[in-house]
Parts: C-alpha cells; structure tokens; sequence
C-alpha cells in the first residue's frame, strides 16, 4: 500500500473505531467481543483499502464489513449460545444521579437486552437504521439486500422488539437464556 | 417502541462504553502480516493446482505426441480426414506430388508410412478388374504350392471406399482361398491395398497385440500378428508394407472361416508364418 493510503487508513481508523465498536457493541452485546469484530473488520478494510479509497465508500463498507464479520462470527460453533445461571453482581455508579441512573439503567437494560432477542438481521437493521442513522438505502449497501428488505425488516424488527420487552422473562432479572457474544 | 425511544435506548445501551485501548499501528502492523500471510497462502494453492495441472496435462499432452501409441492412432484419424486432390478416373493415373495422406512418423525410418516416393496411383473399375483377374489367375498358381490344396474357385474381388472429402478413397482387392489340409477345411484371407491409399501402416503395430515388425528385402516391411479369438481359435496376420506404398495382407486361420458353422474343437492348425509371408510377398500378387 502506498504511503498516503497508509496514512489516510490511519486517520480512518482513529476516527471510526470508536463509532464501530459501538455498532458491533449493539449487535452482540458483548464489549470485548465488539472489540474483536471492529479490529477484524478494520484489517479486511485494510485488505481494500486502495480500492474502498477509489471509490469513496467508506463509511457505508465499515458498516458492511463489520456486519458480514459479525455475522460470520455468529456461525462459528463456538459462537453458540450457553445458559447463564446466575446474574452478574450489581455494581454502583457515583457518577450520576441516582434518578438518571435508574432511568439510564432501564433504558440500557430493557432496550438492548430485548433487542438481543430479535434475530440478528432484524438487529442489524434497527441498529443500522436507529443508531448509526443511515438511510434505507445506506442500510440496504450495507446489508447487501434491496431497500423494501430492509423496511420489511425494520417493520418486523420493531415488532419483536415490542414482543421482548413486553415480556419481563426476557428482560427482567431471571435466569433466562442469554445468548454470549451473539 | 417508538423509533425516539428506540434511539434513545440504544445510545444509553452505549454510554457506559469502556475506554478505547486501542493501537492503529499495532492494527495496521497485524493488517500488513495478515495480508502477507493471506497472499503467501494464495499464492500456494495457485501454485499447488498449477502443479496439479500440470501433473495431469504434461503426460496427457506428450503421450499424445508423435510416436507414441494414441499419437499414431490420432494421426492416423487425421489421416482419414486428410483431403485428396480430385483426380481423374479415366484410366491409371498418378499424382505429381508425394502420396496423401501425409507420412506417419513412428519414430523409425523404416515405419514411416506411406514411403516418402509413394506416387498414388487411381485405377478405373476396368483397370481394376483386369487385376483381379491377374491376381486369382496366379492365386491358382501358387496357393497349392505354398499353403495347400485349393478347396473350391474363387474369386478376388475390388472395390474403392471413399471418404467424406476423399475423391479416390482406398482402393482394395480381397479373397477367401478354401483349402483342404489333412483332410480339414480350412480358409485364408488375402488383401491387397493399392499404393498410398493405405491409412495404416507398419506403425500402427503394437508388441503389447502380439505383432512384430521385420524389415524385408528391397525396403519393404513385414509384420506379423499371432492372436487369438477363442478358445483355441489362432489367427495369424502377416503384413507385406511394399516401398511402392501398397500392401499386401495374408490371414491365415487353424479353422474355416468362410463356413457358417462354428468351428469343432479341438480346431486344426494355421498355416505357418513362412507359408503366409511368402505369399504376402509374392511379387506377382501386386498393383
């Protein structure tokens, strides 16, 4: 790779690591595998680098890279999901008000811990769609499907996710069946 | 949910987000030695179905090649093909060039085939004719002395085969000459190829079908053929490749083949291969 790609893929890189493990962070819920899928995605990315560059589709391929790494992931065997028996001891934040806390809290828990029942497509449309903020199209280069997929999805997505907050067995404090890294 | 709940959901889902410990140089360190590694392994699986190829291709191509056995038998089907300047049929012609098809190199000198000075030469039915006629006239002359008692007459017969672009074709002669021997009826075969219209030649003998290859007097090339049809059916070919590009060929068999009934076992003898070569090389048995 020439010099000035180097560069650019190094300023790329230090601007879009954060925004990508936060995205890979919503799809698997898990921060250190999030790390893992953004590190792998930014070294495929490096891989094209000069052609991604030519063409000026960075941000958008990020995103398609990441979810195909995810997603391959996903279909690695030891990938699949375990029980979890017991919950994780709650741990106190003196950073905030205990009001905002609690609210935070139940955004934070109830929101994502439903959105990790839906299925991973689905996932990824609502988060494509909702956090990073991408318009169908975006969503749908980045899915590799047409545009009226992704509105299905998103349609249905939503749908599950009412389903799974509404149910407080999912998303309450209950042992229940806890996908890791999913 | 609605979509601003949604949102907001997911950016609280987001705000205890750990530190970035995170090195770009080591990253694009680990990128570098993944894309090297990533090249070296394809450059090894090209490298490993080149040679593959190459393993299957190599042997495939030279066995096909001049000399060896299916490059006789490929060169041999070109030659079939192989178009033949029209010439006249109005009585005995030869061409000005060398005969077609072209000669079949075998990786000897003495098997090239047809010779290199074979002029094909294209006889009428009259011409033809008047051959056969010469040819079972002395076919009565010396068949008693040489193999045995002539059973019944018979007679030669000619015919010319043409091929798809062929103008001439081969021009052929052949007979069944019955014989008695020891009180047993027996047959052989005679056929006579007239020069460069014989697509096989000496070549096309294989020891592997128990033909030999014998060079004979004046150029020519003899090959002899001992097989075995059934059970303890001989059948001996001999094969008188003339310089002038004709051919002559003498089968003998120990039964009667012109007899519709199945041989009685155990059968008789062939006649022996002195017996079938000297009547492949009578000199009066030729165009």
């Amino acid at each position: 790779m020439r010099r000035e790609d180097e560069d650019r893929y190094r300023e790329f890189v230090v601007a879009q690591a954060a925004p990508l493990r936060r995205c890979a962070y919503l799809f698997c819920g898990d921060w250190h595998f999030a790390e893992d899928l953004m590190q792998t995605a930014l070294v495929k990315i490096y891989r094209a680098w000069p052609k991604v560059v030519r063409q000026e589709i960075t941000g958008s391929y990020a995103r398609k890279v990441l979810l195909r790494t995810w997603l391959d992931e996903k279909r690695r065997p030891w990938r699949r999901s375990e029980i979890g028996q017991a919950d994780l001891p709650e741990r106190s934040d003196t950073t905030i008000e205990p009001e905002a806390a609690a609210e935070r809290s139940w955004a934070r828990d109830v929101v994502h811990r439903a959105l990790l029942q839906v299925p991973p497509r689905q996932r990824a449309v609502l988060v494509l769609r909702y956090f990073d903020d991408l318009s169908v199209a975006e969503t749908a280069e980045a899915m590799g499907c047409s545009e009226g997929t992704v509105k299905s999805q998103a349609a249905r997505g939503l749908a599950n996710l009412r389903v799974a907050i509404s149910r407080p067995a999912a998303v309450g404090g209950q042992p229940v069946r806890r996908r890791v890294a999913s | 949910v609605i979509e601003r709940e949604l949102r907001d959901g997911l950016l609280a889902a987001v705000s205890d987000e750990p530190p970035l410990s995170f090195d770009s140089d080591a990253l694009v360190a680990r990128a570098r030695r993944d894309t090297r590694r990533r090249r070296s392994l394809v450059g090894v699986g090209v490298a490993t179905v080149a040679i593959a190829i190459a393993a299957v291709a190599v042997p495939t191509v030279l066995h096909v090649g001049p000399g060896s056995g299916t490059g006789r038998q490929a060169v041999a089907a070109a030659n079939q093909l192989t178009s033949v300047p029209a010439t006249t049929d109005s009585g005995p012609s030869t061409t000005g060039g060398p005969a077609t098809p072209p000669p079949t190199s075998t990786g000897r000198a003495d098997l090239v085939w047809p010779p290199a000075n074979t002029r094909r030469t294209v006889y009428s039915p009259a011409e033809m004719a008047s051959l056969t006629k010469s040819w079972t006239k002395r076919l009565d002359e010396v068949f008693s002395q040489v193999i045995g008692t002539m059973a019944s007459t018979f007679v030669v017969q000619a015919w010319s085969v043409r091929g798809p672009s062929d103008t001439v074709g081969t021009q052929q002669a052949q007979t069944y000459v019955p014989y008695f021997f020891k009180g047993q009826s027996y047959a052989v075969h005679l056929e006579l190829t007239a020069p460069g219209t014989a697509v096989a030649g000496p070549g096309a003998c294989r020891v592997t079908d128990g033909c030999k290859v014998h060079a004979a007097s004046g150029g020519a090339v003899v090959t002899v053929q001992e097989s075995s049809v059934g059970k303890g059916m001989l059948v001996c070919t001999v094969t008188d490749y003339r310089a002038d590009g004709s051919k002559v060929t003498v089968t003998g068999y120990n039964w009667d083949p012109t007899s519709p009934a199945m041989p009685e076992l155990p059968v008789g003898d062939p006649p022996g291969v002195s017996q079938l070569t000297t009547l492949a090389a009578d000199p009066k048995l030729s165009f």
